[in-house]
């Protein structure tokens, strides 16, 4: 060691002249925020507010823990305690307290930033940094909390949200706390209100009217609200602020019909910035109406559209048919339209094919419980060509085409998506032996396929051992209430290793 | 393959493929902006590095010579901290000094894949430790005067253990 030292002590030439002893306090003396930085995490103290307040008190500070360092090391101790593994981490330069605080607000959330504040009183500063609350996400953690914390806590951290640019809001705010909370934000981009039951429908107005909320992009509403949304409450909303939204998302809420049809016609006639659109398991006083094919016509970004459990009644306005290709612009990647809870008798495999059959870039697809499905006709109009997720749970039910014809059908169907499946849900349906076999037989050598569902179909124990033997992939397979499979004790899910398990039945 | 060679503090001088150096920004602007060449046979200093770090550091940029650069920060909305390959897991398996030179070795050379994935393992030695815990595990020293300490605990009752 006495080695290393004394070859250290010689001066360095170079542009970094930086001498072997200032070599611990190098970066926390801190004051190296160099400005050229590719990182945006390194802000300058300066540039921080709530973190300048405290500059002069850290350069304090910081220059007694120096001189306590440089004693120590001359007594050598520092090696030691390197060497013992025990370190001298409140001497790390604040920018990486903040990248490391980074990590953790992305883990645990910003409500437990909160928590490491009260580690020192370095970290008690750093947490309030301004770059690590961009992108804030007060929901995450906040189910290990009471009632009364989390509004208090909550409340505590709002006021360093002022150019927050994405926030996740927990339930614990009122409408008051929010009107306080708007004046705040300067850069609000994007809110998530999910979950935030305290909020009325008034809200919508409230959004629509503030000056602050100019730039919104991005809105999500999933269960908000417990009141019926009416016109009245949403009319401000649908006009200013839905033209210029990338994402929208209103599942778990309750319509009054005049709502859902002024959105679903804003939507489909002056939403083309629009990107994800999500209205699950939304419930209306009247079924309304879509103008599906303007909605292909104008929503030129549309790319994630979910209307699981929500029931409408397609229409078409302009009476061209969907053979006229020039009206399609829709180019969704992911399509939902399972239909668990209710019975849309509106919503057949040609509107399917009529409403995204143009596109290209679908990679999921769900369309559980489909009615009226006799064949696999419909995904074969699809233009849709690596297809990832495809949910057909309960699909085929009724009047099924003949034996032959579907498994001409399910061959050319999996032989084109095969090689790019990972998800397959196929529960619920009772098909002929045969077209089983075809299924799997079309995936080709190495199918990629990561979970495939079978729970109460009728699949064979023969179709089983043939794609337990060739889907090396998988790491989950359901194949509980298989009524046609009659060996004992394997009929349950299996996941990750357990696949092994149901693998090994099969080679013995 | 041109390489040059890196002069460590304590005198260590490695040779290293320009193209592994170069994924330290603070190496590459020194190339680049000062001229400094493969013909210069002079190794480049670098004082606030110790051999046996600067040995891991370009063990680490060898391993990811390959790799594409790093995105910028804030672009990927979703980030995530448990996305550390296993290779880099073994790697990082050190004692905690070494880990707190590295960050500092990463920091000051500026190689971003390497400081991502360290403060990344230090964020998940964090996770579920109470502030007690975390004190204990990287021998902070709670500097709160008494008053302060008993404001803190009023805040933040909910965090403690029970």
């Amino acid at each position: 060691m006495s080695g290393v030292q004394k070859k250290a002590k010689k001066p360095r030439y170079g542009i970094l002249g930086v001498k072997k002893t200032d070599r611990i306090f190098f970066s926390a003396a801190g004051e190296d925020w160099s400005s050229d930085s590719e990182d945006d995490d390194y802000h300058p103290p300066g540039e921080d507010e709530i973190v300048e307040i405290n500059t002069k008190k850290r350069k304090q500070e910081r220059r007694k823990k120096q001189a306590i360092i440089k004693e120590e090391k001359k007594k050598g101790k520092i090696d030691i305690k390197l060497k013992q593994g025990i370190t001298t981490w409140h001497l790390l330069p604040p920018e990486i307290l903040v990248k490391i605080l980074k990590f953790c607000s992305m883990n645990e959330g910003h409500l437990r930033l909160d928590v490491l504040g009260t580690v020192c009183n370095d970290w008690k500063r750093v947490a309030r940094t301004e770059s690590l609350w961009k992108y804030v996400d007060l929901a995450r953690g906040s189910e290990m909390l009471n009632k009364k914390d989390l509004e208090s806590t909550s409340k505590k951290l709002y006021p360093l949200m002022r150019k927050t640019e994405r926030i996740v809001l927990n339930k614990s705010i009122t409408m008051s706390q929010f009107t306080n909370l708007i004046r705040n934000f300067q850069e609000i981009r994007e809110i998530s209100f999910k979950g935030c039951s305290k909020l009325k429908p008034e809200l919508l107005t409230e959004i629509a009217e503030s000056g602050n909320l100019k730039n919104l992009q991005g809105v999500d509403f999933n269960g908000t609200f417990q009141d019926f949304i009416g016109l009245k409450d949403m009319f401000v909303f649908i006009n200013n602020i839905l033209p210029n939204l990338t994402k929208l998302v209103l599942s778990n809420n309750k319509f009054n019909k005049k709502t859902i049809t002024a959105i679903f016609q804003k939507v489909a006639s002056d939403c083309t910035k629009l990107k994800i659109f999500e209205l699950e398991n939304c419930h209306s006083s009247a079924i309304p109406q879509l103008d599906y094919l303007s909605m292909c016509k104008n929503c030129r970004s549309l790319r994630v559209l979910n209307f699981n459990d929500t029931l409408f009644h397609p229409f078409n306005s302009s009476g061209n048919s969907q053979n006229d290709e020039t009206t399609y612009k829709l180019n969704l990647e992911e399509f939902r339209m399972s239909q668990f809870l209710h019975v849309n008798i509106y919503v057949s495999p040609s509107f399917i094919t009529d409403f995204i059959g143009m596109c290209d870039n679908l990679t999921l697809l769900d369309v559980n419980h489909l009615r009226n499905c006799n064949s696999f006709n419909f995904l074969l109009k699809l233009h849709a060509q690596k297809l990832k997720h495809l949910y057909l749970s309960n699909t085929f039910t009724k009047n099924l085409v003949d034996d032959l014809e579907m498994e001409l059908q399910v061959r050319q169907v999996f032989s084109r998506w095969g090689p790019s499946l990972l998800d397959l849900d196929l529960s619920k349906n009772l098909l002929p032996s045969t077209v089983w076999d075809a299924i799997f037989d079309s995936f080709g050598p190495n199918p990629s396929l990561i979970t495939l569902n079978l729970e109460s179909s009728n699949i064979a124990i023969d179709t089983l051992d043939y794609i337990m033997k060739t889907f090396h992939k998988l790491r989950y397979v359901n194949i509980s209430l298989c009524r046609t499979i009659r060996e004992r004790g394997i009929k349950r899910e299996y996941q990750a290793e357990e696949i092994n398990i149901l693998r090994s039945k099969f080679y013995s | 393959m041109p390489s040059i060679k890196l002069s460590s503090s304590d005198g260590e001088v490695f040779s290293v493929e320009v193209e592994i150096a170069k994924q330290s920004n603070t190496i590459k602007t020194m190339l680049e902006d000062l001229g400094m060449d493969e013909e210069d046979d002079e190794a480049v200093p670098l004082p606030n590095v110790n051999a046996a770090i600067l040995k891991r550091v370009i063990q680490w940029c060898t391993y990811h010579k390959d790799d594409p650069p790093p995105p910028e920060d804030d672009e990927n909305k979703e980030k995530r901290t448990d996305d550390i390959s296993s290779w880099d897991a073994d790697f990082l398996k050190v004692d905690q000094g070494t880990l707190f030179e590295l960050i500092l070795a990463a920091n000051y050379l500026d190689i971003k894949g390497l400081l991502d994935v360290t403060c990344k393992t230090v964020a998940n030695m964090i996770k579920g430790k109470s502030p007690e815990e975390i004190r204990k595990t990287f021998n902070i020293k709670n500097d709160f005067t008494q008053a302060e300490e008993d404001q803190v605990r009023r805040e933040n009752e909910w965090c403690e253990e029970k």
